[in-house]
């Protein structure tokens, strides 16, 4: 009974602890108990699951492109760890309210706004892990062999501050607002804000930086070359905007004025600058989107493979073993000596300059003038009628439409240039050579057959080039890949130069092939601008 | 199980059950959610109708974190042991949340259209109204569940972030058993009839929930 | 067991087991409540809380029986039976912050069924007049100090005159004027009710209750009157003039004289136990035991 009366040692030791320590004390079992939350554990696995899982299974896209795929990632992050770290933080703060026990604690030797401090340093432990999450999927893409692009450590690193933002942003909304649908509201407010800024980036709206997360500039992925993210500045104006909800939260629970407006007016000046700063653009590298969109040669490494030229930008060139598997398994459909001259080769484009927004004017002559641009480069870069490729990979519709630039190659004896619509013999051709190179190809022609009405659209969204088949033909061409494999490729071979005629129509074929064909249309809107 | 004891108390325990109710969640919930569509409504012009379909979720899912907190009953403690079934005035206050949802979701309709312009008449309103009703069901099951094991009555407090972590799953769901279908898309009636079945199913674990043997070991303190 | 005549029994709990995990709440509580305030002592955790919450139907036990005025006070029919005669105070009671006092107590009485306006309100302010609340019916519950909280809750479990009264720890944070009055109240409503009043203020038993039961590490470790419970320290009480340090308690009183509770050494001077005294020594064999 008696040794209950006088104090333990460590009690005492406590007592005598400086208010550093016992913020970092709270600091460490706020952090903890922030990590172990059922919110943080949850968000934390429906980040990582899903992505995991679109890595590892079968046919997953294994050709990311650094710097748009760690926008994905942002966005992701921003709505799942963010948003997490959004309502936790919030919830801890309010958890003294909601207790009662503030009444408590306001007695006790911390004074609030150390306790708002080792809340707001809680914060950082999501932060971290959010670091060492992204920067772990990071790394694991940028070793896959199939990687592009460069990694730049500030878009790492943006997700973890995306977080910090976040739970600042909660800790001081529960200071202002004492309800906990705040939080999961200004989530909801912020994941709408986010999309909206995705999505209208192809519209050429920029406003989309001010929020935490930075979206690209194109809805396309591009070269390394002629990327203008100001990555490094978004990252200062969001850590002068963690230093405002601090300051602001600090303020809020009773740091002195004096103290807290100088500091507030740094921290206001690093946001404005950095968030200012963040649109400023690199004229060089605006420039160098013009000229690169319509010759690209010039910033690309070409290589020769079996008598095939591949040439790809400079961070790109790991993708040419996929495209050559694509472009062998066409060939392999075809005669031997059916590319003719000049011998094969492939190029790769980037629309980094005009990407169509809304209230563009595109019409046929503009398409034209295009074709003419796109041969006369390739001409002088030493690749004639050179098949031409995105800078897309990875997914089944790109692998089909890459596939029948190939065909269309083969077919016609010269690359897809402007947009080409394919008609007769030959349109249903190329769509078996595609349906058939290899599954990839043919689910991709499943899907685009899915996606488009009117004509059968082979193409890779991040080049102005379309190759389009009539659905007539392109009708017939499925069928083709539903008949028994064999009987259909040796009539392919024994009738190739008939089949690639202009001369021949779609229903010469279909006897041919022993497919049926659909009712001719009105003759009056057939074979509009059909390639001859 | 109704008797006439029942609807007595029903009718005089009406007005103090609405009034006990937490209605500063839900109508903040509902404010923001009339917002994703009222701010476009007044500062851009004409959207096509996908971005309304967009705008109009993203308003349903504010409602539905709003629509746990119907359920928060501080009170609960000291009325768990009266003779007058639970579910009752769970019931009174589900039903004058639903009487303003209803009215929400009829500004809030009548607002997207006027986003959407001309193009308004493909907004395609029955299908819309049946994912709000669903979600809304969703939710209040999910909150059902919650508050039969909240022993002092919070429930919006779990139901909200639960509700977030729901959505996010369901909008991973693979094509094939897909429910946020985009607009025009081949798969929008297939989508809704899963929408249908979701909502048979919810408001099943819903009245099961809330009215199944009202004696559960209630273990958590929110 | 039985300590009253059968025909007197309000409530019979037989062999009632509750766990919450791996914690074993309550462990075979056996039972019965006659007419008269009976007190339910034991320490922190001893399961007085889990106790009274499954004789009030708020939570149903793993095992075990529990018979209210003949019936199955467990399940459906017998339980509703139950509550409309039944008055509970929760340890921890809960409010809607934004009631009056009185709207407050009014919508627990409709939920107890007084439907008819009239009557319900009369009855809603004699309990709050019962409970001395009388003056600040209007005020807001937000607004009410801890101990009229405590006795809004109270005239909730009053209102309608529950046969039953369920109370656990009803004096906690009530001034002393105000307890006595409850002791008042208490053995009034105890003359011709059920009353089962858990605390942790022995003086509270021996002036009110008929009888006692200690419950410790859900088990019941005695049923009886408050004086036998004071008995069985009897022999074991004693004083002396300096502290001694193997006693279970022992204090300087006021007089300066130290008072033990313990094994007695021979030839001290003993003294009367109090029921504290008892539930002491009673508690401390039982922990003894349960370490051996
Ligand atoms: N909701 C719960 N969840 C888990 N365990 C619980 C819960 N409620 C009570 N317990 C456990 O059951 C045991 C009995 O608790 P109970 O509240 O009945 O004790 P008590 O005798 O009322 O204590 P006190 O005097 O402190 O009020 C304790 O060990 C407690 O930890
Ligand atoms: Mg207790």
């Amino acid at each position: 009974m008696t040794a209950l009366l006088s104090a333990p040692p460590a009690l005492a030791a406590e007592a005598a602890a400086t208010r550093r320590q016992a913020m970092l004390a709270l600091t460490r079992f706020e952090a903890i108990r922030m990590l172990r939350h059922p919110i943080t554990v949850a968000a934390f696995l429906l980040y990582l699951g899903p992505w995991v899982w679109t890595l590892t299974r079968p046919g997953a896209d294994r050709y990311p492109v650094l710097p748009s795929d760690v926008v994905t990632l942002q966005m992701a992050a921003m709505l799942l760890l963010g948003g997490a770290t959004l309502v936790v933080a919030n919830l801890a703060v309010l958890r003294e309210h909601r207790h009662r026990t503030d009444a408590v604690s306001d007695l006790l030797v911390l004074p609030p706004p150390w306790r708002t401090g080792a809340f707001l340093l809680a914060i950082l432990a999501p932060a971290a892990l959010t670091l060492v999450v992204v920067g772990g999927q990071v790394a694991t893409l940028a070793a896959l062999p199939g990687r592009a692009g460069t990694v730049n450590l500030f878009d790492v690193a943006i997700p973890a501050a995306i977080v910090a933002v976040l739970g600042a942003a909660g800790a001081l909304l529960a200071q202002v607002v004492r309800s906990p649908i705040v939080a999961p509201l200004t989530a909801v407010l912020l994941a709408a804000a986010g999309f909206v800024a995705i999505a209208s980036v192809a519209t050429g709206t920029s406003w989309g930086r001010l929020l935490p997360l930075l979206p690209d500039d194109l809805p396309i992925a591009i070269p390394s070359v002629l990327v203008d993210r100001p990555s490094g500045r978004h990252l200062a104006y969001l850590a002068g905007v963690i230093a405002v909800l601090v300051v602001l939260g600090l303020f809020r629970s009773g740091t002195r004025a004096r103290v807290a407006l100088p500091a507030l007016a740094a921290a206001l000046a690093v946001t404005v600058a950095g968030g200012a700063a963040q649109f400023v653009r690199d004229d060089a590298v605006l420039a160098a989107r013009v000229t690169t969109t319509d010759n690209p040669a010039p910033v690309q490494t070409c290589s020769s493979r079996e008598g095939v030229t591949y040439c790809a930008f400079d961070d790109f060139t790991s993708w040419i073993p996929a495209w050559e598997g694509v472009l062998r398994d066409v060939v392999r459909l075809t005669p031997p000596g059916a590319a003719g001259s000049p011998p094969l080769a492939v190029r790769q484009w980037v629309w980094a300059d005009g990407y169509p927004t809304f209230g563009g004017t595109f019409g046929p002559e503009v398409a034209e003038a295009r074709a003419r641009s796109q041969r006369a480069t390739d001409t002088a870069a030493g690749t004639p009628e050179a098949i031409p490729v995105g800078t897309s990979w990875g997914d089944n519709t790109t692998a089909a439409a890459f596939a029948g630039g190939v065909a269309f190659r083969l077919v016609m004896g010269r690359a897809v240039a402007g947009d080409s619509t394919l008609c007769g013999a030959r349109g249903a051709l190329v769509v078996w050579l595609t349906g058939k190179a290899n599954s990839r190809t043919a689910a991709g022609l499943r899907q685009l057959d899915n996606q488009s009405s009117g004509s059968l659209a082979l193409v890779d969204y991040t080049i102005d080039n379309a190759l389009y088949v009539d659905d007539r033909d392109a009708a017939v061409g499925l069928a083709m890949l539903d008949r028994p494999a064999a009987e259909i490729a040796s009539v392919v071979t024994a009738h190739w130069a008939e089949l690639t005629s202009p001369e021949t129509t779609i229903e010469q074929a279909a006897s041919l092939l022993g497919v049926p064909v659909g009712p001719a249309p009105d003759p009056a809107f057939a074979n509009v601008g059909c390639e001859s | 199980m109704v008797g006439r004891a029942t609807l007595a108390v029903a009718g005089a325990v009406a007005v103090p059950v609405v009034r006990a109710a937490r209605w500063t969640p839900v109508l903040a919930a509902l404010l923001v959610g009339y917002a994703m569509v009222g701010v476009p409504a007044v500062v851009s012009g004409p959207s096509d109708p996908a971005t309304v379909v967009v705008l109009l979720r993203l308003a349903v899912l504010c409602a539905g974190l709003g629509v746990g907190f119907l359920f928060d009953d501080p009170g609960r403690p000291t009325t768990a042991t009266l003779p007058t079934p639970a579910w009752l005035p769970l019931a009174l206050r589900v039903a004058g949340g639903g009487i303003v949802l209803a009215g929400w979701w009829w500004g809030t309709l009548v607002t997207a259209g006027a986003v959407a312009g001309p193009a308004g008449v493909v907004l395609p309103r029955r299908d819309l109204t049946l994912e709000a009703v669903t979600v809304v069901v969703a939710v209040l099951a999910l909150a059902a569940l919650i508050w039969r094991r909240s022993a002092r009555g919070g429930v919006g407090l779990v139901a909200a972030p639960a509700f977030l972590a729901v959505v996010f799953l369901a909008a991973l769901l693979p094509e094939r058993v897909a429910l946020l279908v985009p607009f025009d898309d081949s798969v929008w009636a297939a989508a809704h009839d899963r929408w249908m079945v979701t909502l048979v199913a919810a408001t099943a674990v819903a009245l099961v929930a809330a009215t199944w043997s009202g004696l559960g070991k209630a273990r958590f303190t929110v | 067991m039985t300590l009253t005549s059968a025909t007197d029994v309000a409530v019979r709990a037989d062999g009632v087991v509750l766990r919450y995990g791996r914690t074993t709440a309550l462990d075979g509580v056996s039972l019965s409540l006659g007419t008269g305030v009976t007190g339910l002592l034991g320490p922190n955790g001893a399961g007085k809380t889990t106790l009274l919450r499954v004789i009030a139907t708020a939570v149903r036990p793993d095992a075990g029986s529990v018979s209210t005025f003949g019936h199955d006070a467990l399940r459906g029919p017998g339980r509703l039976a139950v509550r409309r005669r039944l008055g509970y105070l929760p340890q921890d009671p809960g409010f809607h912050p934004s009631f009056t006092a009185f709207e407050f107590v009014d919508y627990v009485a409709i939920l107890k069924e007084l439907t008819s306006r009239s009557a319900r309100h009369a009855e809603v302010r004699r309990v709050l007049a019962l409970v001395g609340l009388d003056s600040v019916r209007t005020k807001r519950i937000r607004a009410l100090s801890g101990g009229m909280r405590q006795r809004v809750a109270l005239a909730a479990a009053l209102v309608g005159d529950p046969a039953l009264l369920i109370l656990d720890e009803p004096t906690v944070g009530l001034d002393p004027e105000q307890r006595m009055r409850f002791r008042e109240l208490f053995a009034d409503l105890g003359e011709d009710r059920a009353v089962l009043l858990s605390t942790h203020q022995t003086e509270d038993v021996m002036s009110l209750c008929r009888e006692v039961v200690v419950l410790d590490q859900g088990r019941v470790l005695f049923t009886g009157t408050p004086t036998d419970l004071a008995g069985l320290a009897a022999g074991r009480v004693w004083t002396s003039d300096s502290r001694v340090p193997g006693a279970l308690a022992s204090w300087r009183t006021g007089s300066g004289a130290y008072r033990h509770v313990g094994d007695p050494p021979p030839g001290a001077p003993l003294l009367d136990p109090t029921i504290e005294d008892g539930y002491l020594t009673l508690v401390d064999l039982h922990t003894a035991e349960a370490q051996r």
